[in-house]
């Protein structure tokens, strides 16, 4: 495989002005994923000590194996909804090493609001399983949460992906045979209950873990009882009466060593895929920064990006000469074959074409496949869809669909229309979808989004005789822009949990590995397409 | 969960993890690259750093026995399941529940008095058989929650041992 | 008149049973050997010829049950026993029960062993053959006015018990004023040990030196003596570093003192090996202190500086030959140094270990001796006095000898069971040892050689790698990590 010849001039000014303009977006990003991780109210932490219970930080630092990666997801959930009260919708979800055994980690986070379950956590918590479930990693729950947020229950309790596919997403993984081990740390009520009830191992601590369908004042309420909450659902009685819960624990720290002993005995699986020698890329990952236009309205060279993220910088690249704006080709990342599709443009026919065709190449060599995003959408007008551009942007997602190797897309620059679609966008399933910093999501670009709704209100008041001031087109314009701004950036698209996190860009070969590495626990099954509109 | 050694009077927590086909020791928030290569004569190479001893190594069960420089040195690993089982304060752990209901037949003990692991404290009976309730660990008898010919219900206390000393 | 002896049996264990057993073979004599089942894996066991299981009350009771020794002899038809140090040693009932059953006891008369191991009568005897002897009081002579006595002797002073020896049951009075409440506890101690509560007091001497001198008997009268040791380095009157020649001494005074040691064992008609020992003053003078009727643990040094086995020589007097060697012709060549290796931890107040022992590699050298008790794969338990082995080095003088037993303990690998080597090297290693400057206060002025020298940094971490990368817990959690998350360790984002 031929290493890319990198052709930037990391001693020009626009590379310097790149990088400083990015290196400040990623000191932002990890300002804030440092709030939304550690920044709690005191008394939320006094709370806690007085409960003696540890931060939930610390009981994942306690429950990894020192010396290996852990990759958070969505830390920034949230971060635009509530408030700004609910840092991580009170949820920390990861892809972790507990014992030598890969897993995903589902933490209710106490010192945030008690760890209730706000829509978007429920939202988290579900996502968390599908990742489980698509990639068969076993889960480790730790659980300790005073249940559903009520007042916002309507948003969380009834419809189909709501708080009952987490109990149910529980059951599937069970019958695919995906262990789950939950440490009750603190309070299951109600539906929470269930999660160590549906775990095939489940560990509670004496004095503060408690399991109970309806809590104390429930209770009371309902029938007039009145009972403590260890009395009513506390370790002694599950671990020896009820059978609910297996291990008892002494303490949060015996808890943890017993799960991190249980997760040891779990059968380790046979991966789909076997990594050969990683190498470190050719060229420095952190020029990255300098890589990245500082207007993302500027085109940049996708080669660029591979070339920093792959082992070696080694490519091989597909069809160089044809279609041009769409990249791809194979390389290794951290030694296992990977297959990349990347924009250097809109996407036309041969561009779209190319694309289907690799995609099928790569499902019919079983290599993953990496989706680098920047695409505004597909080539319009007259002449294209004269060429059939609808037809092989379908081709695309027919190809998307019926791939069955793991996914993951990066989306590095822009992300509108159908092109995030055709380019494995959330709804295509990839295993693992992340966002850098500067992205940009919508279903156009904003100063298209404000033109098209400008053009639409010239065009009506033109049949009616009118014409618009240059004010009155700003009137129409501003509030477009300002909206799509908001609910673009990638911080809006991580609150919402349209993706699995916002990754500074020098950490995505990282990202990737142990995303690799996670996926490859499920089997790789035959792909099979539907019909490609010919 | 990094694991736990006692070396003298010291307990340290170190970790290993592997680089490639070479290991790290993870100890006091650093990494340090470590090697361990036999020689031929029985003794062993140990490399920390770029720092190289000869040591003399042998192990008996949790204790690994090392001679470095002049000095001879015993390390215990320690379970984390054992040094935390203990670490707990009083709890239900020191009480005897009845495992069904049933009659005290004969009980052998009384309050304050010694009893050691293993040792049979009451003979319970129940569905026309006998059951030793014995004593799980050695500890002194707090309380008799029953007396010979009472009878009780399922998990009724029978016995509690007075709480072992925290480690 | 010569007696034959073809098979020995040695009535003892661990080092020293090896040391005798090696010289038995060496003349070509079968050896035999008693054992408790508490020492089956002992090395001396499988080198016997013949290894016969005897019992006792507990396993040091096995070693003083007279019947079971004597019908172990019976078993290996023994023409002779030897008794080793410790154990039975000194007792002249089991030195008489040994000729009536028509076996040679290697050492002396039981006459002499009664003689000596009463160590008042020994004192009277010594001081009446014009020996020198300690200012002193003894009980017997005046029970009335024992404590009235004894004040005059001066302070400090020693009590120490009539039935005592190797050390056991003394105590150091400095003021009038605890003499009364001394001589009460030493005469309890007395009783308990030796069943025998009767007491003697001596006058101590100050930064007192501990010179012994071995000496030799044959049944025809002839007597020599085999030169000195200085024992001085003692914890609680227990030795650890024995050498010869004594630093202190110059030929005039070495001269002195081993003529009065040939010349007590003469008037005492003594046979086969002996020690008499001797308390040494700063100011040159010294005082007979005791007899040991037997062979004494730090034999070697004399054997590494005069060339001779005295095992061998034990065996030559029991057959009734006469001394080979005339006092001019006793060579003295070089200087040796013996250090005892305990199963003990000095920085724990000396308290004994136990422990299998996972690893041993003997130091071998120029003029290195290693008479040692236990084999790898030994457990060294509480049922036996905790001396391993002992480390013996030659050299041409003292400084070479220094030298070459500090490089042997360097090279002793005894790993699984705690030792004092570390200690004894901090002892060696001390300034005023290389001086000489020793006497049996040194331990009690220098403390803090006890303590373990502290981990330092690097040692630590070599000692935390070490056990990880051997440890099958701490490596299967570290191989356990597929790659490539192994490789890509403890990122996160």
């Amino acid at each position: 495989m031929r290493r890319i010849e990198s052709r930037l001039d990391i001693n020009s000014e626009n590379f310097r002005l790149n990088r400083e303009h990015n290196e400040r977006l990623a000191a932002e990003l990890r300002e804030r994923q440092r709030r939304a991780r550690y920044e709690r109210p005191q008394r939320d932490l006094d709370r806690l000590a007085r409960q003696k219970k540890m931060f939930v930080r610390d009981r994942i630092d306690l429950l990894l194996d020192p010396g290996t990666p852990f990759l958070e997801l969505s830390t920034l959930a949230a971060n635009q909804a509530y408030d700004g009260e609910v840092p991580s919708a009170a949820q920390v979800s990861g892809i972790g090493v507990v014992g030598g055994r890969e897993v995903i980690v589902h933490a209710d986070d106490a010192s945030v609001k008690g760890g209730a379950w706000y829509p978007l956590s429920v939202k988290k918590i579900v996502r968390t399983l599908d990742i489980a479930i698509e990639n068969r990693l076993p889960v480790i729950h730790l659980c300790d949460s005073a249940g559903g947020f009520l007042p916002l229950q309507a948003q969380f309790f009834a419809d189909r992906y709501y708080a009952g596919r987490i109990f149910r997403n529980q059951c599937t993984l069970s019958r695919m045979g995906v262990p789950q081990v939950a440490i009750v740390l603190g309070h299951c009520t109600a539906g929470g209950a269930y999660i160590p009830a549906l775990s095939d191992y489940s560990v509670i601590v004496r004095g503060t873990g408690a399991i109970f369908l309806g809590g104390p004042p429930l209770v009371k309420a309902a029938t007039g009882e009145e009972v403590s909450a260890d009395d009513l659902g506390g370790c002694d009685l599950h671990t020896r009466v009820s059978g609910t819960a297996d291990y008892p624990a002494h303490s949060e720290e015996e808890a943890i060593a017993i799960a991190r002993d249980i997760v040891a005995r779990l059968r380790r699986p046979q991966k789909a895929l076997e990594c050969g020698e990683a190498e470190p890329p050719y060229y420095d990952p952190a020029e990255l920064y300098g890589v990245i236009p500082r207007d993302n309205r500027v085109q940049f060279d996708m080669r660029e990006v591979i070339a920093r993220i792959v082992d070696g910088s080694r490519f091989h690249e597909y069809q160089p000469a044809y279609g041009t704006t769409l990249v791809c080709g194979y390389a290794n990342l951290w030694g296992y074959q990977v297959g990349i599709l990347a924009n250097n443009g809109v996407l036309f026919n041969d561009s779209s074409l190319k694309a289907a065709h690799f995609m099928q190449l790569c499902n019919q060599n079983v290599t993953p496949m990496v989706f680098l995003q920047n695409i505004t959408g597909y080539m319009v007008g007259r002449e294209y869809e004269m060429r059939g551009i609808t037809k092989d942007g379908a081709k695309m997602l027919m190809a998307l669909v019926g791939s069955e190797v793991p996914k993951f897309t990066v989306i590095c620059n822009g992300s509108h229309g159908a092109g995030n679609y055709g380019m494995a966008g959330r709804a295509y399933d990839p295993r693992l979808l992340f966002m850098w910093p500067q992205s940009q999501i919508s279903v156009m670009g904003a100063e298209q989004a404000a033109n098209v709704l400008s053009e639409v209100k010239l065009r009506q008041l033109e049949r009616e005789g009118a014409t618009l001031t240059p004010e009155q087109i700003a009137a129409i314009r501003e509030p477009v822009l300002e909206s799509y701004r908001a609910q673009s950036s990638a911080y809006y698209s991580t609150s919402e949990l349209w993706d699995d996190g916002v990754l500074d860009p020098v950490d995505t070969r990282n990202a990737l590995g142990v995303a690799l590495s996670a996926a490859l626990n499920a089997p790789i099954a035959t792909s099979r397409y539907g019909v490609f509109r010919m | 969960m990094f694991h736990l050694f006692a070396i003298r009077d010291e307990k340290l927590s170190a970790a290993l993890a592997r680089r490639g086909r070479a290991y790290v020791l993870l100890h006091d928030g650093r990494e340090y690259p470590v090697a361990l290569r036999q020689l031929p004569d029985g003794a062993a190479e140990i490399e920390v750093a770029g720092n190289v001893a000869r040591v003399v190594i042998a192990r008996e069960g949790d204790d690994t026995f090392v001679r470095l420089g002049g000095e001879s040195y015993a390390v215990r690993w320690i379970d984390p399941l054992d040094r935390l089982a203990h670490a707990g304060g009083a709890s239900l752990d020191d009480v005897a529940l009845a495992p069904m209901p049933g009659t005290v037949v004969a009980v052998q003990i009384k309050p304050g008095e010694r009893v050691t692991r293993g040792q049979t404290m009451m003979v319970i009976e129940s569905m026309k058989l006998e059951t030793a309730i014995v004593a799980w660990r050695d500890g002194v008898i707090e309380t008799l929650h029953v007396s010979a010919g009472q009878t009780f219900e399922r998990a009724a206390p029978l016995v509690t041992l007075a709480a072992s000393r925290e480690e | 008149m010569h007696r034959p002896i073809r098979t020995v049996l040695v009535a003892n264990r661990g080092e020293i049973a090896m040391r005798v057993l090696r010289t038995v073979n060496a003349m070509g004599l079968r050896g035999a050997l008693v054992y408790h089942a508490a020492d089956r894996d002992a090395p001396a066991v499988a080198a016997a010829d013949l290894a016969i299981q005897i019992n006792g009350a507990t396993p040091v009771g096995a070693y003083l049950n007279v019947e079971e020794i004597l019908r172990a002899a019976e078993q290996a038809q023994a023409d002779a026993i030897h008794p080793g140090y410790g154990f039975l040693s000194e007792n002249a009932a089991f030195a008489r029960r040994v000729a009536q059953a028509g076996l040679a006891f290697i050492g002396p008369s039981p006459e002499a062993i009664e003689l000596m191991g009463d160590k008042v009568r020994a004192r009277s005897f010594v001081e009446s053959r014009g020996f020198p002897v300690a200012p002193s009081a003894i009980e017997d002579d005046a029970p009335a006015s024992f404590v009235a006595r004894a004040r005059k002797v001066g302070f400090p002073l020693l009590i120490k018990p009539a039935a005592g020896g190797g050390g056991k049951g003394m105590r150091i009075v400095r003021e009038a004023a605890a003499l009364e409440s001394e001589i009460a506890r030493a005469r309890s101690e007395g009783e308990r040990y030796f069943g025998d509560g009767r007491l003697y007091v001596e006058r101590y001497v100050e930064r007192p030196r501990h010179i012994e001198v071995q000496v030799l008997g044959d049944a025809h009268g002839n007597v020599v003596h085999l030169w000195e040791r200085e024992c001085s380095v003692q914890r609680r009157f227990q030795k650890i570093i024995e050498e010869t020649p004594s630093p202190a001494l110059d030929p005039d005074r070495r001269r002195q003192i081993c003529a009065a040691a040939a010349g007590i064992a003469h008037a005492a008609g003594y046979r086969n090996a002996g020690t008499v020992e001797f308390i040494y003053a700063e100011d040159g003078s010294f005082y007979f202190l005791e007899m040991n009727t037997r062979l004494q643990v730090e034999h070697p040094v004399t054997e590494m500086v005069t060339g001779l086995d005295l095992v061998e020589q034990q065996i030559r007097v029991a057959m009734g030959e006469r001394l080979s060697l005339a006092q001019g012709e006793v060579g003295r060549h070089g200087h040796a140094i013996e250090l005892r290796i305990y199963a003990e931890e000095p920085a724990r107040n000396f308290t004994p270990a136990t422990g299998r022992i996972v690893r041993l590699r003997l130091p071998q050298g120029e003029g290195i001796r290693m008479d040692c008790g236990v084999r790898e794969g030994q457990a060294v338990t509480a049922a036996f006095d905790p001396m391993l082995a002992k480390l013996i080095a030659y050299g041409a003088d003292r400084e070479q000898a220094i030298a070459r037993v500090r490089l042997a303990l360097a090279r002793l690998v005894l790993l699984g069971c705690p030792t004092n080597a570390s200690f004894l090297d901090r002892l060696i290693a001390h300034p005023a040892f290389a001086r000489g400057e020793i006497h049996t206060g040194f331990l009690d002025a220098h403390p803090e050689l006890a303590a373990d020298s502290p981990i330092e940094p690097d040692a630590r971490l070599a000692l935390l790698a070490a056990t990880a990368l051997s440890h099958p817990q701490v490596l299967e959690t570290a191989h356990a990590v597929p790659e490539p998350l192994a490789s890509i360790g403890g990122w996160r984002n």
